[in-house]
């Protein structure tokens, strides 16, 4: 070939052209075709020389040329091989080495390339731009490259980039290409000239960056962030973060520390606990917070202050603890709150005792009326006796027995009524006759059930069987449940109220039984909870069983209806003794 | 109260508090009057089947028969004696047992005073 014919070189390897040499800036229409194998390469190479003669439009046409020009070519190229030596073929080796190089960067580079020639037009995009845009090689030629372009940003791109054009200087650019599934790419796009031996513009080389992430990830980080500090703000605790690495100064302040403290994030970020307590207590805090960075999670328990603190080391990246986080609530509000339940709950248990109290007003004045009219007559006897001439010793004397056994019967329900009507919840356990607490509940409601014509049996308990108990509490128990049974069977003919107590594996068991038909089983749970009733309103609380099952508890024993009886049966199963509990002799 | 009206009439007094049932018995005595006592309505129903009561002083509520019933027992029967209910329940209602045809209900406690008047109208408007 000589110097000023016009050819396109190619140089093959196994797999396809890594090489192409166009001699002129046109391109090739045809091909010729031919390949030889270059002695001295290491590689086995083919050649593949292609003149370009102008008019020659048909690969058909031209393969006669094509087989005839072969064997011409091969001898050309030993005589070039033979005259230009091997230094022209060592030149060959490094661009073609310099070349394939570049080709595998253009295929493997993560940004978008493309070459455009003198007039603007697109001749090659590499394969990152394609998978970029979306659209294909050939259809990236000329003009089609423009498609990629986001609409709205189009004009603007196309304007800018032909004013570079023609006004030589490198094109650079932020804008989005819209991609054929619709997502949108922010690209950075940045090209250069490209000049021939004299100078001359011949083209563009570009390089398109995806610009996407990195224009996001300021937005999102600093979203994240707000989002992050809206959480922590937001959240009822205070939290605090110190800076292990850094002093133990703070790194963090949330909006309910602010208020917990008093103190705005300004003034306590960067600070540590010396800034802002005396010496002692600052070391102390931090001996604590060392300890927290040594062992994991800590909570001070510091009864006299209304802070539950929670300290927990916070691992960096690198998996060491790295942050203090500090958890502190202020629990003055939940305190009072939780002594406004127990004042409530201590209220609620004394009004239920009131409203059964109450209900028995009728069996009481019955109990302290009888008495008194004792003591009317008694008293009458003893005048009469004054009025005659010869006072009657016996009568005297019996009338005045007769006074002061009225008189100890009154004071023992007045005794009764009393115990029973105050608050026995803090009461020692002490040991009681279950003979006698039964007995003296009974006192209150017999009366009341005889009117009512409900009968009451008493199985005889032993004297001996004692219990260690809160009195008070028991006797409220059992009368909730005997004034539970009397509602229910009142209403019955031949009603009766069976009350059976013994003791059964160390345990004091005491059964009490109606003559009612059971309770459904469906009920069986309703009943022991709160505010369930099925007395008419304005009858019950019901709160009854659910304060005598809280009360039995607290001896730690058990209150349950007994599922397999015939008739309604509330079993009360009590430990003989208290353990781990102050029990009084 | 003239004692001498009561002289020789027969009482009968229920009661289920024995103290009370003897001070009542003791005071009736005392006014000349003969008395017998019950323990409950069941009992009183017994000894007035046998004795020719005048005047029946009664509890209302006494386990093993009470006063109403002893009172519906005499209405059943056609006997006419006058009954006086004496009760400890603050909040016993009267009325059925003036329905039912009771002289008086007195509460317990009372003053004699009252016990003697109300007994001595009640023997008046009787006696009338």
């Amino acid at each position: 070939v000589k110097p000023d014919e016009q050819f396109n070189l190619s140089i093959v390897k196994a797999g396809g052209v890594i090489l192409n040499i166009t001699s002129s800036e046109e391109s090739v229409d045809a091909e010729w075709e031919s390949s030889v194998k270059i002695p001295h390469s290491l590689v086995d190479w083919r050649v593949r020389a292609a003149p370009t003669p102008k008019g020659l439009s048909a690969k058909h046409g031209s393969l006669p040329f094509i087989v005839l020009a072969a064997g011409i070519l091969v001898a050309s190229l030993f005589l070039l091989a033979s005259q230009l030596g091997l230094r022209a073929l060592s030149k060959s080796r490094k661009i073609s080495r310099l070349n394939e190089r570049l080709a595998k960067i253009m295929k493997l580079a993560p940004v978008g390339i493309f070459q455009h020639d003198a007039e603007g037009a697109c001749v090659f995009v590499n394969d990152h731009w394609c998978e970029m845009t979306g659209i294909g090689q050939q259809e990236a030629q000329g003009d089609g490259w423009k498609s990629a372009i986001h609409p709205e940003d189009k004009e603007v791109v196309v304007a800018e980039w032909e004013r570079a054009l023609k006004e030589g200087h490198p094109f650079s650019l932020l804008y989005r290409y819209l991609d054929k599934q619709g997502n949108t790419h922010w690209v950075k796009t940045k090209s250069t000239e490209l000049l021939d031996q004299n100078g001359n513009c011949i083209g563009l080389l570009g390089a398109v960056q995806d610009f996407t992430r990195q224009k996001f990830a300021e937005e999102d980080l600093r979203e994240s962030r707000n989002f992050l500090q809206a959480v922590l703000d937001s959240l009822p605790v205070a939290l605090f973060c110190k800076d292990a690495k850094n002093d133990f100064s703070f790194s963090l302040w949330n909006r309910a520390a602010e208020n917990l403290w008093g103190l705005s994030e300004g003034r306590v970020i960067g600070k540590t606990d010396r800034d802002f307590f005396p010496k002692e207590q600052a070391d102390f805090f931090r001996s604590i917070d060392e300890k927290t960075m040594r062992d994991g999670m800590i909570v001070e328990i510091l009864e006299e202050q209304v802070l539950s603190p929670t300290k927990v080391p916070v691992i960096d990246t690198r998996g060491e603890p790295r942050f203090l986080l500090g958890i502190s609530q202020d629990i003055s509000e939940k305190k009072e709150i939780e002594r406004l339940l127990e004042k409530q709950r201590l209220q609620i248990v004394q009004a239920e005792k009131m409203s059964s109290l109450g209900e028995m007003a009728g069996g009481i004045a019955h109990e302290i009326n009888n008495p008194l009219a004792t003591l009317e007559l008694a008293s009458h006897q003893l005048v009469l006796a004054t009025e005659n001439e010869i006072i009657d010793r016996l009568v005297v004397r019996k009338n005045a027995e007769r006074i002061s056994a009225t008189v100890d019967r009154v004071a023992k329900i007045i005794k009764g009524l009393r115990s029973f009507a105050r608050d026995g919840e803090n009461d020692p356990f002490l040991s009681a006759s279950v003979k006698e607490v039964i007995l003296e509940t009974l006192d209150f409601c017999q009366a009341r059930f005889g009117k009512h014509k409900v009968h009451i049996r008493m199985q005889e308990v032993s004297d001996n069987l004692k219990l260690e108990c809160r009195q008070t509490q028991i006797s409220q128990v059992l009368l909730n449940l005997l004034s539970n049974a009397f509602d229910a069977v009142r209403p019955e003919p031949d009603s009766w109220i069976e009350i059976k107590a013994q003791e059964r594996e160390n345990m004091i068991e005491i059964r009490i039984t109606d003559s009612g038909p059971g309770i459904p089983a469906l009920l069986a749970e309703e009943i022991m909870k709160p505010f369930f009733t099925t007395k008419p309103a304005g009858k019950g609380t019901g709160l009854g069983l659910s304060i005598s099952q809280m009360i039995i508890q607290s001896h730690n024993g058990s209150l349950a209806l007994e599922m397999d009886s015939k008739h309604t049966c509330f079993v009360i199963k009590l430990p003989k003794f208290q353990e781990n509990m102050k029990v009084s002799a | 109260m003239k004692c001498d009206s009561l002289v020789g009439k027969l009482f009968l007094v229920a009661d289920d508090e024995s103290i009370i049932r003897e001070l009542l018995c003791e005071h009736l005595e005392s006014l000349g009057a003969r008395v017998l006592a019950a323990e409950n309505g069941q009992e009183a129903w017994q000894l007035l089947q046998v004795n020719q009561v005048d005047f029946i002083l009664s509890d209302v509520h006494m386990p093993g028969g009470d006063g109403l019933e002893l009172l519906g027992r005499l209405n059943s029967a056609g006997m006419k004696i006058p009954l006086l209910f004496l009760t400890g329940f603050s909040d016993f209602s009267a009325e059925k047992a003036q329905a039912m045809g009771v002289i008086a209900t007195i509460a317990k406690p009372f003053k004699l005073k009252d016990l003697d008047d109300t007994i001595a109208r009640a023997w008046k408007i009787e006696t009338s």
